[in-house]
This record gives C-alpha cells, structure tokens and sequence, in this order.
C-alpha cells in the first residue's frame, strides 16, 4: 500500500517535475517565471485529446502535441513577450504573464467549454502505480536531453550567454530575439509533456493546471529556481510528499493536498531560500 | 519689487509672489469645491438613488477599500499581490462566522477581520518580501488557490461550497441598505484618511524609496524587508476590512466567490485605476465593480479575462492608470503643461 | 572605400538630444581616439555605431552603412563593441565567454582554438582561469576578457569603452601596450574612448576632441 502510494507521488511528481524544468528553463533564460506555462500546458493537453479523440493514437498524438506547444510557444514569444522583455520592471512582465495566463484560460474554455473530460492513459488496464512509473521513465530521458543540450551544444551556450547577458550577448552577434523564442518554444513543449502525464490523473478543464502551477511553483522554489536538476529533484519531492501527506495525513484528505505546496514555499522561503541546488543568492542587489 | 505672478528670481532674496507680491487675481479653489461637491453627492446618494443602484454604490465602496490596500504593495511598494481576493474573503468570512454562526453584534466583525488579516498579511509576507518581488507573487498565488478548498473542507463553519447566508446589519433609523451604506461610507473615508497619514509617514515615504532604488534604501539606514512587510500586513488588514463590509453589504458569502480571480481582478483595479493614487483606488473600484457585469453577459468565464486582458494593456500603453489619464486632461484644459 | 565614414551623426535618448552631427573617419589600420568631457556623447557615439542607441545621419563601414541595423547584425558586420559595463556572462566560464564571442564570425567553428590562443598570447593571465566563471574574476581580469571575447570574433571595427577605467597604473600601461600590439598585428580599425589623454595619444593615429555632442577639434598623429 505504501510502495502503491509512492509510486503514485512519483508519477504526479513527474508531472510536475516537467511543468518546474519548463518554469526554471523559462526563468533562466528571461528572468520571468511564467504564469501562464501551466495555462500553455493545458491548451496543448486539449489538443493531445481533440487528435485522440478524432482517431489518432495516443502515441502518436504526443509528439504532435509537443510539436503544436512548441510553436506555441515561440509565436507567444514573437508576439506577446517581445514587446515587453526589453522594459525594467518586474510589475510589467508578471503582470503581462498573468494576462496571458487569464486570455489563454479563456480560449480553452471557449473553445472545448468547461465541461470535464477524461483524458485516455497510455495504460489503460495496469495498476495506477504502474503507469505513473512508466511515465515517468519517458519523462525522464527527455529531461535528460534538454539537460544535455544546454550543457555541451553551442546552441545551449549562446541560450546561457542570453540568460546572463542579453545586450552583451547582442554585442557578440547573437540574434537574441531568436534564441528567447526558441527557449519558450521548448519550455512550452516540456510544459505540454507535464499535461500530457498528469491529465489521465486529473479531469480534463481548464483550470486543470492552476493547482499544477502551485505544486510546480514548490517544486521550483524547493529545487532551486535557477537549478534545472533542481527542479526535477523538487517536482518529485513534492508529488511523493503531496501523496503521502493526503493519504496518512488526516485532516489533509483529497480536498487540501493543494496546501501542502504552500506550506513547502513558505518553509524553504524561510529556511533556505535558494533551495536545495540553486546558487544564485536570490536577495535583491 | 517682483509684479509678475509666478516668477521667481534665483538668488539669495526671495521675493514675494502670487497673492503677496500684489496678484488679486481669483484662484477657483479646484480642491476644495471637488472635494465638497463629493461629499455632499456621496451623503445625499442613499436618497437618491433606487435600492439596486445603492446596493451597487455600496460595493463600489467597498472594493475602494480593499483597493486602497492593494495600492500600498502594488503602486507604491511596486510589488505584486495575487493574494488579496483570499485577504478579502478572510475577512469577509470572518464576519460572515462571527455573524451567523456566533450571533455576534455586527460591529466586532471589523477590528477582528482586522486584526486576523493584518496577523496573516505579515505571516504570507515575511518570508517572501526579503526576497525578489516574484516570490511574493508566488506565495501570494498559493494563497489564492488554497482559500476555497480550505474554505470548502470545513462546511460546518463555513456552510461549505454552497455558501452562507447573513443577516445584515438592522438600521435603528433610515432604511436598511441607507444604514449600511453611511456605515460603510464612513469606514471608507477613514480608510482614505488612514492610507493619506501612512504615505505620509516616514513609513510612506520609505516604501518610495524603497521601490525607486532598494540597494540606497538600505545603505540610508531603512531595512526594506520590515517596511513592506509591515506595509504589506497593513494592505492585507485594508483588503480584510473590506471583505467585512461586503458580508454585511450582501449578505450571503461563497468560496468560490473569493477565488483567484477576484485577486486579478483587485489587481487590475489598481493598475487602471491608477497606481499610487487615492482617486485611482476609486476609480478602479467602478472597473472592479463594472468588468464582471459587463463580461458575465458575454461568458461565465469572461471576468477574469477580462480583468487580466485590461492589466496587460495598460501597464503597457497607460501606466499611470485612469487617474494620470484624467490628470493630463484635466491639465491640459487648465492649460498647464503636463 | 575602406574603414570608417561618419557623417553628421546624430543620436540621443528619447527627447535627449546628445550628438548634434558628428563626422569623423578612421582608415585601415588606424587607432582613433574620442577624447573630451563627461557627457560629451563619446558613449553615445559608440553606442550609435554598434546600434545600442538609434542614430540618423550616415556611418559606413568598408562602404556598409551601420545606422538602422540591429545590434546583432551590426556585430556580424564585423563591429565589436566593448562596453563601459565590460559584459562578461557572469555564470559562463572564461573559455565559454571567448566561444561566444566566435558565434559573430561569417565561418563560425572554423579556428578557434587558434583564436583562443591568440587570445591568450595577448593576455597570458587568462589562460591560468580558464575552468572558471567569469563572475569571479577581478574587475581587470573581466575587462581583458571582455576585449578577449571581441577579438575571438575577428572585428574590422572594435569599440572600446574607456577599456582602462578603474585599472590600477601599472595595469593600464600593460593594457594599452597590448592594444598597441593588436592593431598592430590584426589591423583591426580601433576607436576608443579614453579619459588617460596621456597614455592614448601615446598609440593613437588620430584624436578627436567631443564636446557637448559636437567634434571640436582633431589632432593628427603627426602634429604633436
């Protein structure tokens, strides 16, 4: 029963471990956390489940699907982000987020309603442990490639000289308009593979991932905002202790797991603010 | 000695001007008659209007306060809150509890949705005000989002996900909804009072300073964490009180009515309103009260939208919200160069 | 027509007007140096060559006009600027900072590891740093990388900020030495902006004397 339970927080942690990279990834190369990446994950799950739902199978729905995110994201980059990346201030750019965030809630909900829907398991018969596990292995490798690409491609050093210097970078012949869409592009795409794991588990609507966003929020703040490891680390923490915590902890139960994310913001804030691998002191300059 | 209005020569003899040097043009005493003419609207308003229009009236008041509160941390402190919808239904469940379920007089409900919003305030805002302006966004987020399913999870308090009705407060004299109009109107114009006095302060004065540049703040001696923690708790205790005053304005409460996009819509009222502006709090009361009616008829989903749409905009192309808009007109009629 | 034209260059920051129509010229092979009081626009100049700042007017390069290109475009023109900022990537190590100054050239991975080394013949300290972020370098170390990286990217033109700024003495007559040395064996066309009036006229071809926004003067190497 414990070992099921595990199992189970591993596979949620999974999901959110994806949303967190997508949410670090976002962060390191903008220096904006990105309220609305849960929103983009959850259009993204909607159109894995119109393919799936108009004939296609589901494995080769989820390409596709990663395929529409990552457009996604690199025309709200071109469109929406750029005309606000080069302003000072960080009122603007999470206010411009949270805009997102509420217009792209609203084109889902306008186009699918918000009515619930069951979104198909990749392992419909095996036991919910199993196919938790099973999600997480294909998450895992992919995680593992983005790692590797920004570490040791050049395409990943010129994103990291971005990240820490965007006019410098400039200077140095960088078309930094192009590696920004790019960076959200495939933080949108990593964002969609988190929808894509946890929607068989939550009902399908489009407030689906509000509460996703808290528990990644954590798993971020845990890891380190600045540490992709980190954040996978975090997201896997958070869904084991989420799922452990509603199920042993009584007066949690099903309905208030979603405080248990907070209560681990509040507590790393307090204790160990740059989380467990970040290193950038997060105090202001 | 100096005959034109308005000239000052440089220099270590300063002469008279305006009136002193001789002027006897009249100067309409703008601020003055403004402000009275708004007095005497908003005391004569409950008799003019029909009871719906002054139900309406009511909860424009009512969201002024909540935004006075918000504009501490938003336009003045330049920090973002997602939080304050959940600041709001505390305190208005408070009273809500207090009320129905305790048979308290309604009176009490203030100072302890007070007290309880400005203790929680500083509990949310400790941790993250030390750090960047996005943690506070964060935490504040977690916030929202964790309110209504607490809110629902104990139904024998709260009367759970149906909601709670309240009894309102009972007028010794005038009609009901009169009553509490003129108790809610005179909570909200010591409200602007007390955010006049704090901006004032040295406290005021501080967050300023604090959020034009941090790192000089600190080098004069003041510790940004405490100042905006302290002002933070003060806009959650403000956001508190106001959601007090809705519980006795309608009557009947409901977690899913104070869910995150009561937050945005707050915050949009800030930033159209105006930020750092006592008109923009009431200014952007009218967008809070105004976006949700206007956008129910289009979908149930469209308020938040709505809301979350004009912020973007706004910060973007009008910063300084409806307050700077109207300043420069009324400026530019005036004649003055803006 | 080779190196630099500028004619009547004119540049500021929103309603700010700084330049108010500047020409200068710098030839192959040349070190022109803009000498003249705080404020007198010599960054704003810079700036407006390697497109920071928006500017109107006329500026070629080998007969390529500047003005009106993005910044990026204009370092993969062959400009290098080198900032008062100094702009080194704080979390990238030394050897990753110098890659990316590779990425401007037209054959981008052919060479480099020759390009690092030349780097490093000019500024041997780097070599003992190369594992490690450039954050952690002292403010000189960062400002040697800083023009290390504008060289790996092989520049016609290089721009340098007051390069000797917050330099202890002994250090700024090594940098300029260096300097010296790079003009001399790379031919690149070099204009810098430098308050040690001293130490520049020492290896410049041409000064020119900017103030409030204008040339006021332009001293030539043989006069003086």
């Amino acid at each position: 029963m414990f070992g099921q339970q595990l199992l189970e927080g591993l596979g949620a942690g999974a999901g959110y471990a994806a949303l967190a990279l997508a949410l670090v990834l976002t962060y390191r190369f903008t220096g904006i956390v990105n309220f609305a990446q849960g929103e983009l994950a959850m259009l993204a799950t909607y159109v894995a489940w119109q393919l799936v739902d108009s004939g296609m199978p589901y494995w080769a729905a989820l390409p596709v699907t990663v395929a529409v995110a990552f457009l996604a994201g690199v025309v709200t980059e071109r469109t929406v982000m750029r005309r606000v990346e080069d302003r000072a201030g960080e009122l603007t750019l999470v206010a411009t987020t949270i805009g997102l965030y509420v217009t792209v809630n609203a084109i889902a909900a306008l186009v699918w309603t918000s009515a619930l829907r069951a979104f198909p398991s990749p392992f419909p018969d095996g036991p919910a442990g199993v196919s938790a596990l099973v999600a997480a292995c294909v998450a895992g490798p992919v995680l593992g490639a983005v790692a590797l690409v920004v570490r040791h491609t050049g395409l990943g050093l010129v994103m990291r000289a971005v990240a820490a210097d965007p006019r410098s970078a400039r200077l140095s012949g960088v078309r930094v308009g192009r590696v920004l869409a790019l960076g959200w592009g495939a933080a949108s795409a990593i964002g969609a593979v988190s929808g894509v794991l946890l929607a068989p588990i939550l009902f399908l609507e489009p407030t689906m991932m509000t509460g996703v966003l808290v528990y990644s929020f954590a798993a971020a703040t845990l890891g380190g905002l600045d540490s992709a490891p980190g954040a996978v680390a975090g997201g896997l923490i958070v869904g084991v202790t989420e799922t452990l915590a509603g199920t042993y902890l009584g007066f949690v139960g099903a309905d208030l797991k979603i405080a248990v994310p907070l209560v681990l913001i509040v507590a790393v804030l307090l204790l160990r603010p740059q989380g467990l691998f970040g290193s950038a002191p997060v105090e202001r300059a | 000695m100096n005959t034109v209005p308005g000239l000052v020569p440089a220099g270590h003899r300063r002469l008279p001007v305006g009136q002193a040097a001789g002027d006897r043009r009249q100067v309409w005493p703008w601020r003055r008659a403004g402000l009275g003419a708004l007095a005497a609207g908003a005391v004569a308003l409950p008799f003019v209007l029909p009871p719906y229009l002054l139900f309406q009236a009511t909860l424009v008041l009512v969201y002024a306060v909540a935004l006075l509160g918000l504009d501490l941390v938003v336009g003045r402190g330049g920090q973002i809150s997602l939080g304050h919808g959940a600041f709001f239904g505390v305190g208005a469940y408070t009273a809500a509890v207090m009320i129905a379920q305790f048979g308290l007089p309604y009176p009490l409900t203030l100072p302890v949705a007070a007290l309880l919003t400005f203790g929680l305030g500083w509990a949310a805002g400790l941790p993250a005000l030390r750090l960047r302006g996005l943690y506070l966004a964060m935490v504040t987020f977690a916030v929202a989002v964790v309110l209504p399913p607490l809110l629902k999870r104990f139904p024998a308090i709260t009367g759970g996900a149906m909601g709670m009705p309240v009894p309102t407060p009972r007028a010794p004299v005038l009609d009901d909804d009169q009553w509490v109009y003129f108790l809610v109107l005179g909570v909200t114009v010591t409200a602007f009072a007390g955010i006049r006095n704090l901006t004032a302060s040295r406290g005021g004065r501080a967050l300023t300073a604090i959020r034009e540049h941090r790192a000089a703040a600190e080098v004069l001696g003041m510790r940004p964490a405490t100042h905006m923690t302290h002002a933070f708790a003060w806009s959650a205790m403000y956001a508190g009180t106001a959601g007090a005053l809705y519980t006795w304005t309608a009557g009947f409460v409901s977690p899913d009515s104070f869910a995150l996009s009561l937050s945005i819509t707050l915050l949009a009222g800030v930033v159209i309103g105006g930020p750092a502006t006592l008109t923009g709090a009431l200014l952007g009361a009218f967008v809070v009260m105004g976006v949700p009616a206007v956008a129910r008829e289009l979908n149930p989903a469209a308020p938040g939208v709505i809301s979350g749409l004009l912020i973007v905009l706004v910060v973007y192309a009008a910063p300084t919200g409806l307050t700077g808009l109207l300043r420069r007109a009324a400026w530019s009629v005036a004649g003055r160069r803006t | 027509m080779s190196g630099l034209d500028v004619r009547g260059l004119r540049a500021g920051y929103g309603a700010a007007r700084v330049l108010h129509g500047v020409d200068l010229a710098a030839g192959e092979n040349e070190i022109v140096v803009l000498l003249g009081p705080n404020g007198a626009g010599k960054t704003t100049l810079l700036r407006a060559l390697s497109g920071l700042v928006g500017a109107r007017g006329a500026a070629t390069l080998d007969g390529v006009a500047l003005l009106g290109r993005a910044p990026d475009e204009i370092a993969r023109l062959g400009v290098a600027h080198v900032t008062q900022e100094g702009g080194t990537f704080g979390p990238l190590t030394v050897e990753e900072n110098l890659r990316v100054g590779a990425y401007a050239r037209r054959r981008p991975r052919r060479g480099v590891a020759e390009d690092l080394a030349r780097v490093f013949t000019y500024f041997p300290g780097l070599q003992a740093h190369l594992g490690q972020p450039a954050g952690t370098l002292s403010g000189g170390e960062q400002r040697m990388l800083a023009i290390g990286r504008a060289l790996v990217a092989r520049p016609r033109l290089l721009l340098l900020d007051e390069p000797t700024r917050g330099l202890a003495p002994p250090l700024r007559s090594r940098l300029f030495g260096t300097i010296h040395a790079i003009n001399r064996h790379e031919g690149t066309i070099m204009i810098i902006v430098e308050h040690n009036v001293a130490a520049a006229l020492e290896v410049a071809h041409r000064a020119y004397l900017v103030e409030s926004g204008r040339i006021a003067g332009l001293r030539e190497r043989r006069r003086w």
